[in-house]
């Protein structure tokens, strides 16, 4: 019985030996990101070439893909039980909640931040602190057309109408546009419109008038001009434009890829068009992809980790970047290059980024995301007015708020 | 992928080597608890190896108190008896301590405490959190995850959620069950398309049906047009009744099985001595068919409740992608929102033990008032 167990539990033993290793020195890197399929081939390209490197021997980087929120979950949990990545591709939104936990580091005096477009670097400062490296500049919305139904983009939304009209009658289409009504994020470029923007400093500004008109607005557009339907999520917009049953949609930059794929030369990028009421250009929300560093990393294997971020966004492989994923690059060197003036696609998507507002990552947003979530969802189906729903979003924003620091 | 499998295979073997640890543990316990030597060697054993492997002395000195309560307990308790039914439980208990009692102890720990976001950093700093007694069962009580939404009003939701889902799965499943039962062609086949919905992952099963519910391309709708009706914005005008059609569809496979096993196990000769009696069909389902199937319902209907309950994909999958109304949302979905929306982690930890100790209660009063347990034949 005793040699029995012993013959079992010997070589079980061994499993457990493991060489005595300074984490610090660790080769192994360990990627987070949340990117699409399309993407993945690109990562994993330049992460191999950044193994080849002279100086990276025995270098592995291990990448992991998650959805958004689970990508969100999994780090927390993962920080939480002290075993993070090393590094996560990410947008900026979620660095809020990070940085105020202590899970990812401030990336000041680790790279030189100058050499990135200035309002990129800015959607990812809280408290006076950048907390991380951008990758691609944008993750904005824009408008997309089609040239077959609709053959040039609209300047204002008075001529956007007339289009759409024009649209309508020659190709007998049941709607002109497809726009994900419920998700604030998509009411936000009409909100900048009218002159106002959810979060001022770190306080919800929902009751306000620019809030209210923007409401009024989308109401105008399912009800009265019938330009839109109404019950329709980000799947529902998407198809109804892949399948050339609207003309016009708003989506943003991480579609141009798929889009363009789908109709070559047929697809149209533009400015949503300003606002003919108010003359003022739509304010989507911008910001990018980002590396953010877990605040565990030190030593050697910091070091390591600033190598690859430096390698992985250097000039050449920015502009590698725009032309295989058409994604707007963050180092201003590479904004400048020819692949990105001369396409006429990233050219517009430039212009839209720079009509845009950064978009806040300061934690009160989550909040004041999901007070504005159901009662935009209410005035959609016309369960509450406007006015109703933005005063009650205030209220509901201000209450999340004071549980989350209570 | 070849590292995939290596780490899978180091994982079993960690695996196997706990358990050859955890049984050699115990064989020494059962072989030489009546040594002379026993107490003091696996005490200062415990404590040396605790001490340093942990590197740390305090913690060598809890291993020695633990070990020497375990050893006294195998002296002058267990004394060598019983050590094949221990060592065979032995490595299922452990797995149910470390995956069930700790987590549950963690989450009571939690509840009395204050996690939450702008706590995480001191607590992974410092290890501690501050104590704040019933503060977080006062909150549920008091506020709720949602907006618009009360608490209460979220308890008789998911009351009534539960009773018509429970209540339509039973009564689907027995229907059908009672047709399958019957002899009739082809019944293989229309069991196999039955349980598909039940089959398929639920998450497929779900976003599929979702798809069917859309008011302009969905199925329901283009079949309400053909027969004149008008179509119906079922994601967004009537969300909790999307997700109970829905969940209503996927649950009753699970009851018309369950039924039907139970129908199959009632001996005929109860229904033909009724049918010389001179019983109806109704009859004999009222005084044989139903008190029979209680044993085999009665936890059924109890595991479908607990279930149903607790059902957060169906609500989740349904509304949260369809511009986040809060009209459909249950106890769960909103302690989902709570906890990984905001971050209330403590709070989250007591709302979730008022919603088992609700859940426990309920089942309790259900067993008892059903006599579900009790054996029909005796």
């Amino acid at each position: 019985m005793r040699r029995a167990l012993l013959l079992f539990l010997l070589p079980s033993l061994c499993s457990c030996a493991r060489p005595k290793e300074d984490a610090s020195l660790s080769k192994r890197i360990v990627v987070w990101e949340q990117e699409d399929a399309a993407v993945v081939p690109y990562l994993d390209a330049v992460f191999r070439a950044f193994e080849k490197l002279p100086g990276s021997e025995g270098v592995t980087i291990e990448r992991t893909h998650y959805h958004m929120e689970d990508l969100k979950q999994q780090f927390l949990t993962a920080s939480i039980a002290g075993n993070p990545p090393d590094l996560l591709m990410t947008p900026s939104d979620t660095a809020g909640v990070y940085s105020v936990a202590g899970f990812i580091r401030p990336v000041d005096g680790l790279f030189d931040l100058s050499r990135y477009n200035k309002p990129v670097v800015e959607a990812i400062q809280m408290n006076g602190k950048t907390w991380g490296v951008p990758i691609s500049n944008g993750n904005h919305l824009m408008l997309f057309y089609n040239k077959r139904l609709s053959p040039k983009a609209p300047q204002d939304t008075d001529e956007w109408f007339s289009m759409c009209a024009a649209a309508v009658k020659r190709h007998k289409l049941e709607h002109c546009m497809a726009l994900f009504l419920g998700e604030p994020f998509w009411l936000m470029p009409w909100v900048g419109a009218y002159g106002g923007w959810p979060l001022e400093g770190r306080t919800p500004a929902l009751d306000t008038q620019p809030m209210r008109d923007s409401m009024r607005w989308l109401l105008d557009l399912v009800y009265e001009k019938k330009l839109a339907p109404r019950e329709c999520d980000y799947n529902c917009v998407d198809a109804l434009f892949k399948e050339e049953k609207v003309a016009f949609i708003i989506n943003g930059d991480w579609a141009i890829s798929t889009y363009q794929d789908k109709f070559k030369s047929g697809l149209g990028v533009a400015k949503i068009p300003k606002l003919s009421s108010t003359g003022r250009w739509p304010t989507p929300m911008v910001s990018g992809k980002y590396f953010m560093l877990s605040s565990k990393l030190q030593g050697e294997k910091l070091r390591l980790i600033q190598r690859l971020v430096e390698f992985y966004t250097n000039e050449e492989n920015q502009v590698r970047q725009v032309k295989s994923l058409m994604r707007l690059p963050a180092l201003s060197s590479a904004a400048e290059s020819e692949a990105v003036k001369t396409d006429p696609i990233l050219r517009e998507s430039m212009a839209q980024v720079l009509v845009g507002k950064p978009m806040p990552m300061a934690t009160e947003m989550r909040a004041v995301w999901d007070a504005i979530r159901p009662l935009l969802a209410r005035v959609i189906i016309r369960t509450a007015t406007p006015e109703e729903a933005a005063a009650k979003m205030q209220r509901d924003a201000v209450e999340k708020i004071r549980e989350m620091d209570e | 992928m070849m590292t995939s499998m290596l780490q899978v295979l180091q994982f079993v073997a960690l695996i196997a080597a706990f358990v050859a640890l955890l049984e050699l543990y115990l064989h020494v316990h059962f072989a030489h608890h009546d040594e002379r030597w026993f107490l003091p060697a696996s005490v200062t054993v415990v404590a040396g190896l605790a001490a340093l492997l942990g590197r740390s002395l305090v913690l060598g000195v809890s291993a020695a108190i633990v070990e020497a309560a375990v050893a006294l307990f195998f002296i002058h308790v267990v004394r060598g008896r019983h050590s094949l039914p221990f060592m065979l439980l032995a490595p299922g208990l452990l797995g149910l301590g470390l995956l069930i009692v700790y987590p549950l102890c963690f989450e009571v720990y939690l509840a009395f405490t204050d996690l939450k976001l702008t706590t995480i950093l001191q607590w992974s700093r410092t290890g501690t959190l501050p104590f704040v007694g019933f503060k977080q069962f006062v909150k549920v009580f008091t506020s709720s995850p949602l907006s618009e939404v009360t608490f209460w009003r979220l308890v008789l939701r998911t009351v009534g959620w539960t009773v018509v889902n429970v209540g339509l799965h039973v009564a689907g499943g027995f229907v059908l069950a009672l047709l399958l039962n019957r002899d009739i062609r082809g019944r293989g086949i229309y069991r196999t398309f039955l349980v598909i919905p039940w089959a398929m992952p639920q998450v497929v099963a779900v976003l599929a049906l979702r798809g069917e519910f859309h008011s302009q391309f969905g199925f329901v709708n283009v079949m309400l047009a053909r027969l004149g009706l008008a179509p119906v914005e079922w994601l967004t005008l009537h969300p909790f009744l999307t997700c109970t059609l829905i969940n209503v569809w996927l649950g009753i496979p699970f009851m018309m099985v369950i039924i039907l096993g139970g129908l199959q196990s009632i001996s005929r000769h109860y229904y033909d001595a009724a049918a010389i009696d001179g019983a109806s069909a109704f009859q004999q389902l009222r005084h044989i068919t139903l008190p029979l199937l209680k044993p085999v319902l009665a936890p059924a209907v109890t595991l479908g409740c607990v279930w149903t309950f607790n059902n957060i994909n169906v609500i989740y999958l349904v509304t949260g992608q369809a511009g986040g109304t809060e009209d459909a949302d249950i106890l769960v979905s909103a302690l989902y929102k709570a906890a990984f929306t905001y971050y209330r982690y403590s709070y989250s930890a007591a709302f979730a033990i008022v919603i088992s100790l609700i859940l426990l209660g309920a089942s309790l009063l259900w067993m008892r008032f059903s006599k579900g347990t009790e054996s029909v034949y005796g």
